[in-house]
């Protein structure tokens, strides 16, 4: 049986028991925006107009495909997460 | 629009020189190799910011724009990173990836300075041309290397901060060190995202993020590194 985890005794203002985890959800998810953007720029979803790719032909269209999977799944966990941590 | 290609960089590099200075400063009191790489990454950010108002005020320079490419695109997140992989890590990670990162920016150094250079591919896209872009180095294969550096120097970067930030507010310990870290973490994604509009054709969006972010990291760490009086945390009496 495990004992629900007992909230420390101390607080911060209230300002900023509000404002901190906001600021830390919004922090990890532009973590994630950044990765994507990231791998967009290297799989030439973005800026292509500059040739600038590290793949190309078919193991372009298959990372394509996987990091499109991927990564929407797991943006939507996370933010599913986040949120309920948040309003929990 | 003079004055934002030109005096922005010089004043990012400005704050970033003396925000080295302040942690190099510091290194020397308490010696923590975390403190020694934050300095080295922050003199590579004001280089690269010194590069974008060199070529804002007196234009194309095939060796400043190597060395803006070097420091300001490539090793300056990670050697950032860096740092706060010394802080977090164990020891023998922290060791290790340090290895990797100096053969790495080795590497990095010599593919920049043998790379071809064509300045007039400044203009192509985008951009005008009155920013520096990556889009001057015709050698294929230099460019391919700069979002590996920075996406290491990013998720390490940010990511420790906001770790830090977590960690003191799940025990709401240290409301100092809280709100520097989040002030360094936004700081530190503030050139990315500059970096992004950059691309999408805003202009000087780039620079404007580097001097956004520096300032804020700057104002993270004044921030952590000096405590708010007690009286701001108060306690709570737990019932039950």
């Amino acid at each position: 049986m495990t004992t629900p985890k007992k909230s420390p005794d101390r607080q911060y203002p209230p300002l900023f028991e509000k404002i901190i985890p906001l600021a830390l959800i919004l922090i990890a998810l532009a973590i994630l925006i950044l990765i994507g953007i990231a791998v967009s720029v290297a799989l030439g979803w973005f800026g292509r107009s500059s040739g600038f790719t590290l793949l190309s032909g078919e193991a372009y269209v298959l990372v394509d495909k996987l990091v499109t999977v991927l990564f929407c799944r797991f943006e939507l966990c996370f933010c599913g997460a986040g949120l309920s941590a948040f309003f929990a | 629009m003079f004055w934002l290609t030109s005096w922005l960089p010089f004043f990012s590099a400005a704050l970033s020189f003396a925000f080295a200075a302040l942690v190099f400063r510091r290194f020397l009191h308490k010696k923590g190799a975390y403190l020694l790489f934050w300095g080295i990454g922050l003199v590579f950010y004001g280089i690269g910011g010194f590069c974008e108002g060199y070529y804002g005020f007196f234009g194309w320079n095939p060796l400043i724009y190597r060395l803006w490419y070097l420091f300001g695109a490539i090793l300056v997140a990670a050697w950032l990173g860096q740092g706060t992989v010394f802080l977090l890590a164990k020891p023998k990670w922290a060791a290790v990836t340090m290895v990797l990162l100096a053969i790495g920016s080795l590497y990095g150094a010599l593919r920049v300075f043998t790379a071809q250079l064509d300045p007039s591919l400044l203009t192509t896209s985008v951009h005008t041309g009155s920013e520096l872009s990556g889009h001057a180095i015709i050698t294929p294969g230099v460019r391919t290397l700069t979002p590996l550096f920075n996406l290491y120097g990013t998720v390490t970067l940010v990511g420790g901060a906001a770790y830090s930030a977590w960690i003191f507010w799940r025990k709401r310990v240290l409301l100092h060190r809280t709100l520097g870290n989040i002030l360094i973490a936004v700081g530190a994604m503030a050139p990315a995202f500059g970096g992004t509009f950059s691309r999408m054709g805003i202009p000087a969006a780039l620079y404007l993020g580097e001097l956004i972010g520096v300032m804020l990291m700057f104002a993270g760490f004044l921030r952590a590194t000096t405590p708010i009086e007690n009286k701001q945390t108060s306690r709570v009496t737990v019932s039950g």
